[in-house]
């Protein structure tokens, strides 16, 4: 039902009707603002992409043929709006070291402010993959063929920003086994290291 | 979009943190909806703007734009190939002449601009 409404209040918004497209803002603004959060890692940016691809999708409504494709088309035009931005600003990107979490306690500003921080300490291009995999679902080939990268960078960007987000948000991840095992391994050195002093101390 | 293939192995604690963080997401909707709807505003101003200068534009040069016309429409019926036989010549009319060579060119331009764009488009 709710698929229905869109597809009628597209086809309204294509005749002109502006309370139509409000709605559909309103309707897409969320999903639309939390991928650019996470692309981005800025708020202030965040909003001012989505602005962007709406009113570029405003202003091209007309040339969408079938209206039920406009959240296909709708995200098209926002990962078009990220390349082009993220083409401007590649050389310019810095990251910054206050904005790289610390492993460990969660933090009282909450699981957001830390994903957007851990998120904001990988590379450009592995951040986009990272997001494209895990926040909107995309296949590999798909987030290859959206950003002409090669399948085999793609997969190792995702490989590899997971492991490191991982590390950085471990505090909200349940421990795995290995990671258990792992940790309780080194904890078991560090007790016989810790005895051999102390023996050593008592000779 | 949401087909993950088999061969995509993600972490699913890390996709579960990220379906949480996206459920805690707190946006503030209603300055968001206003900068857009003035946005689209100012938008539909501008294309009423537009329309209306292209109107007078076109009310304005109606008449010069018809002069021309009618001044150059005994070239574009002028034959390029003098047929002798009437009945061929009717046959070819269509073709020839400097009107339908010029319409057959434009038609050429937009095909190629249309396959050129449809290229550029799917690669």
């Amino acid at each position: 039902m709710q698929q229905a409404d869109e597809v009628l209040i597209v086809a309204l918004a294509r005749t002109g009707d502006r309370d139509a497209f409000t709605e559909l803002v309103r309707r897409r603004q969320t999903w639309l603002r939390t991928l650019f959060r996470r692309l981005s890692a800025d708020a202030d940016l965040a909003d001012d992409l989505s602005q962007q691809t709406l009113m570029l999708a405003y202003k091209n409504l007309s040339q969408l043929q079938q209206p039920r494709k406009f959240p296909g088309w709708l995200k098209q035009i926002a990962l078009n709006v990220w390349r082009g931005h993220w083409r401007k600003h590649n050389d310019e990107e810095v990251t910054s070291d206050d904005m790289t979490p610390e492993a460990g306690a969660p933090s009282a500003s909450g699981l957001n402010h830390d994903l957007r921080r851990a998120l904001a300490s990988l590379p450009l291009e592995s951040r986009t993959c990272v997001v494209l995999a895990y926040n909107e679902g995309m296949s590999h080939a798909e987030i290859a063929q959206h950003l002409d990268l090669p399948l085999g960078t793609v997969k190792s960007h995702v490989t590899r920003g997971a492991q490191k987000l991982r590390t950085l948000l471990q505090a909200y991840l349940p421990q795995t086994a290995a990671e258990a095992k792992g940790r309780d391994a080194k904890n078991t050195d560090t007790s016989a290291t810790n005895a051999k002093v102390t023996d050593a101390q008592d000779e | 979009m949401n087909d993950q293939t088999q061969t995509d192995s993600l972490d699913p604690q890390l996709q579960h943190l990220f379906t949480q963080a996206a459920e805690a997401e707190q946006l503030d909707e209603t300055q968001f909806l206003r900068t857009m709807r003035a946005q689209i505003d100012q938008q539909y101003r501008r294309n009423i703007l537009w329309r209306v200068g292209l109107g007078l534009l076109v009310v304005l040069a109606a008449m010069p734009i018809q002069d021309v016309v009618v001044a150059l429409a005994p070239l574009f019926v002028t034959r390029i190939i003098d047929v002798p036989n009437q009945l061929v010549a009717d046959l070819l009319a269509p073709i020839n002449s400097i009107g339908s060579v010029i319409t057959l060119a434009l038609l050429g331009v937009r095909l190629t601009q249309k396959r050129l764009m449809d290229r550029l488009a799917s690669s």
